[in-house]
């Protein structure tokens, strides 16, 4: 194991670390923030296994997210298990993008993005007509997690869980990436047609990856629904799908820990310029300035300056901090060196 | 240069992330605050200023700011303390008001005024009620008081009393024969659709022709057609935002000769002025605070003045629906804690269980039974004419005899 590695691995470890004992000191807000964030990294984690590998773009994510969320939440409204809502979340969410899959991922690019934006939409227009799923009410009373009489009802252990469930995803996504199939992935990231002349199954690949990316979704979903025991469509609007993506990106495409950097970042900067907008004396549109503009303004910036997100670009100083005096190489810059357009494309290539 | 730059925006967004971690931590200390003491009393709001409901929360905000002051300027609440407001935006989203609320609820706040957002205050209610922090929403859904909850109130009049009120207008003007269209994405739409449709036999009303839209949709002339073929003597329309606009501007130019009838989802100029000219004429149910200046003399009128004054001296316009909900709440919470004598949560909640108060939407009688507070004469039927809301002859007439 050479040093950046060695670095990385340490410094993933104390984030572990960190994030497993921070429900102890967080407040009643501060924890509620936690297990939204780290919902938010699980479905980032597909988005980014999705864009950043295997080179498919998907704007409607947090569809998967509400299939999740409805499995787990219907499930628990009948009095079924809810260990059992929780397992279902992911592997119906998971099946149904394999289903709507083998149509919409022979789409390529923009009309995937489209593709997968109309699905979301239609759900959500479906799920708002659907008595026995609440329509647009909402599923009200959904049970608190539990086995038998045990329940977990304290938001703490719902970050624990979050914990848990977030290190399971990685955990998947870490291996898939590092196998043969994920040598395929991108390979086909990067011409679709050469990966299929050196014997990549290209369409079975793109489909696997949807498919798991929806699941990481569902059991995301599950969570929250669980954890905020009310689900609506308005609680899934097309906005998440976009803010998912924007997670995936200024995170880092293409690494394995760029989407929950991404995922903090944002969740974080989105609560403290909430926070900013409706400090005592502020005018009344505050609010919209600092949610609007400013996040805007921001985030151009790190996609202006750092393009290829904020990890990848921190490794890169790190890396440069350990070669210390060396010669620079070519290449050392790649912030500067790597075009823009490639944010939104594939820089696992 | 270039790499400079860059670590002075990481650097920027570091410093954002530390900030985050050092501005929650301070919450824990107001939780001492809550029950007695000498200090100003905490109220919280949960406002949806940014997202789709943005011309809601914003006038939401502007409302309850008023009656702080007003409350504050007399003098405050329990002999002489002040009174303060903590906002929170909600985004429009669930989960952000459930962040909202839990941030509020550690800073020690004794009750919250609630989201205009009917999903937000959905998420938030069971919350409140684990919590036991009186939640007084000014979101429109029946649902959130029915069942009734300990902790939750609404100001707003449901879509229940809404609906019954325009049936009796229906059958009092001989609209007998109606044809409705209703927004099939709206859950305010569908559940105010339905009471109406329950209640309609009651006042001998017959829809003959039963329309559904989306909440996108820009094409009516379908909907229209049918209206037209059914023989309906007037069309009622259930929809809030866009669809009613549009929907109003196509059936201006459709040469129907029958009245339109919004629900009060369109009683404020976010309808008027989008709709223009299209509007007039039009029949639109309103609290009595948006029929306002035109409603007979009487103690409601006094107050809805006393209200909208200094509202429209601030901000230059009639204050909408929602500032009166925002200020209302404000004014409820406040009474129940001087009924109660007491700035604790669940002295607060027992006081609003049993609370009277004269608003400038009417009379709140909240009882352990009914936490919308508002009856079916607390709602004006009104015509826009040159753009205002004018009270028909029939409602004024109602409101004579009720307002005496």
């Amino acid at each position: 194991m050479n040093a950046p590695r060695m670095v990385g691995f340490v410094l993933g470890g104390l984030v572990a670390v960190a994030a497993l004992l921070a429900p102890l000191v967080l407040s009643g807000s501060q924890l509620t923030i936690y297990v939204l964030l780290g919902t938010a990294a699980m479905v980032t984690v597909g988005v980014s296994l999705l864009m950043g590998y295997a080179g498919q773009v998907s704007l409607g994510q947090a569809a998967f997210y509400a299939i999740g969320g409805y499995t787990a939440g219907l499930m628990g409204v009948h009095g079924l298990p809810t260990v059992a809502g929780l397992v279902c979340a992911p592997l119906v969410a998971g099946l149904l993008a394999a289903l709507v899959g083998i149509p919409i991922m022979r789409l390529r690019g923009h009309y995937l993005a489209f593709a997968t934006l109309a699905f979301q939409l239609i759900l959500l227009s479906v799920v708002g007509q659907l008595e026995v799923l609440g329509g647009d009410i909402g599923l009200q009373g959904i049970p608190r997690l539990g086995i038998g009489s045990a329940q977990l009802s304290n938001t703490q252990s719902y970050a624990w869980l979050t914990w848990a469930a977030t290190a399971l995803v990685l955990l998947i996504a870490r291996n898939v990436i590092t196998s043969r199939a994920g040598r395929g992935l991108r390979a086909l990231a990067t011409s679709e047609i050469a990966a299929e002349s050196s014997g990549v199954p290209v369409a079975r690949y793109k489909l696997a990856v949807f498919a798991l990316s929806a699941a990481f979704a569902g059991l995301a979903g599950g969570i929250y629904a669980f954890f905020l025991g009310y689900i609506a469509p308005g609680s899934f609007p097309v906005l998440l799908s976009f803010e998912f993506v924007v997670m995936a990106v200024v995170g880092g495409l293409g690494t394995i820990w760029g989407p929950v950097v991404g995922a903090a970042v944002i969740t974080v900067l989105v609560q403290v310029l909430n926070s900013l907008g409706t400090e005592p004396g502020m005018p009344p549109y505050a609010s919209s300035v600092f949610s609007y503009a400013v996040y805007a303004l921001l985030l151009v910036l790190t996609l202006l300056f750092l393009p290829r997100g904020l990890l990848p670009t921190a490794t890169e100083w790190v890396r440069r901090a350990l070669r210390g005096r060396e010669p620079p190489a070519a290449g050392d810059r790649p912030a500067a060196a790597v075009p823009t357009g490639d944010a939104s494309g594939s820089p696992a290539r | 240069m270039g790499r400079r730059v860059t670590r002075i925006a990481l650097l920027g967004a570091l410093a954002l992330v530390l900030a985050a971690c050092g501005g929650g931590s301070g919450g824990q200390a107001g939780q001492a605050g809550q029950g007695g003491g000498s200090g100003p009393i905490k109220l919280g709001q949960i406002a949806s200023l940014t997202g789709n409901y943005t011309p809601l929360g914003t006038n939401d905000q502007l409302g309850a700011a008023q009656a702080v002051k007003e409350i504050n300027d007399a003098g405050g609440l329990l002999g002489g303390r002040q009174l303060e407001i903590t906002v929170r935006d909600d985004k429009t989203q669930p989960d952000q008001a459930v962040i909202a609320f839990n941030d509020l609820a550690s800073q020690g706040v004794v009750a919250v005024v609630g989201s205009s957002f009917s999903n937000s205050s959905l998420a938030v209610i069971p919350i409140a009620e684990r919590r036991e922090i009186p939640y007084v929403s000014t979101a429109a859904a029946d649902e959130q008081v029915e069942p009734v909850r300990s902790y939750a109130f609404m100001t707003p009049p449901t879509a229940g009393v809404v609906a019954e009120q325009l049936l009796k207008y229906f059958q009092a003007s001989g609209m007998t024969r109606m044809a409705v269209a209703y927004d099939t994405q709206s859950a305010f739409a569908q559940t105010g659709w339905n009471k109406q449709q329950a209640m309609a036999a009651k006042y001998g009303v017959e829809f003959v022709a039963v329309e559904s839209f989306e909440t996108g949709a820009t094409n009516f002339s379908s909907v229209l057609t049918h209206v037209r073929d059914s023989g309906a003597q007037g069309l009622m329309v259930w929809a809030t935002g866009a669809p009613a606009v549009i929907i109003t501007k196509q059936f201006a130019t459709s040469g129907l000769a029958m009245p339109l009838v919004m629900s009060h989802a369109e009683a404020s100029t976010l309808y008027t002025q989008p709709a223009g000219p299209a509007a007039e004429g039009v029949i639109v149910a309103s609290s009595l605070a948006v029929a306002g200046p035109e409603l007979p003399a009487s103690k409601v009128k006094d107050v809805v003045l006393a209200m909208a004054g200094p509202f429209q001296e601030a901000n230059g316009y009639y204050p909408p629906q929602f500032a009166f909900d925002g200020y209302g709440a404000v004014k409820l919470i406040a009474a129940a804690i001087e009924q109660a004598g007491s700035d604790d949560p669940k002295a607060i909640q027992q006081a609003l269980n049993n609370l009277t108060l004269l608003t400038p939407e009417g009379e709140y009688r909240y009882t352990p039974q009914d936490h919308s507070g508002l009856q079916v004469e607390d709602v004006a039927i009104t015509q826009v004419q040159n753009g205002q809301f004018v009270l028909t002859d029939w409602s004024r007439k109602q409101l004579e005899s009720a307002l005496k």
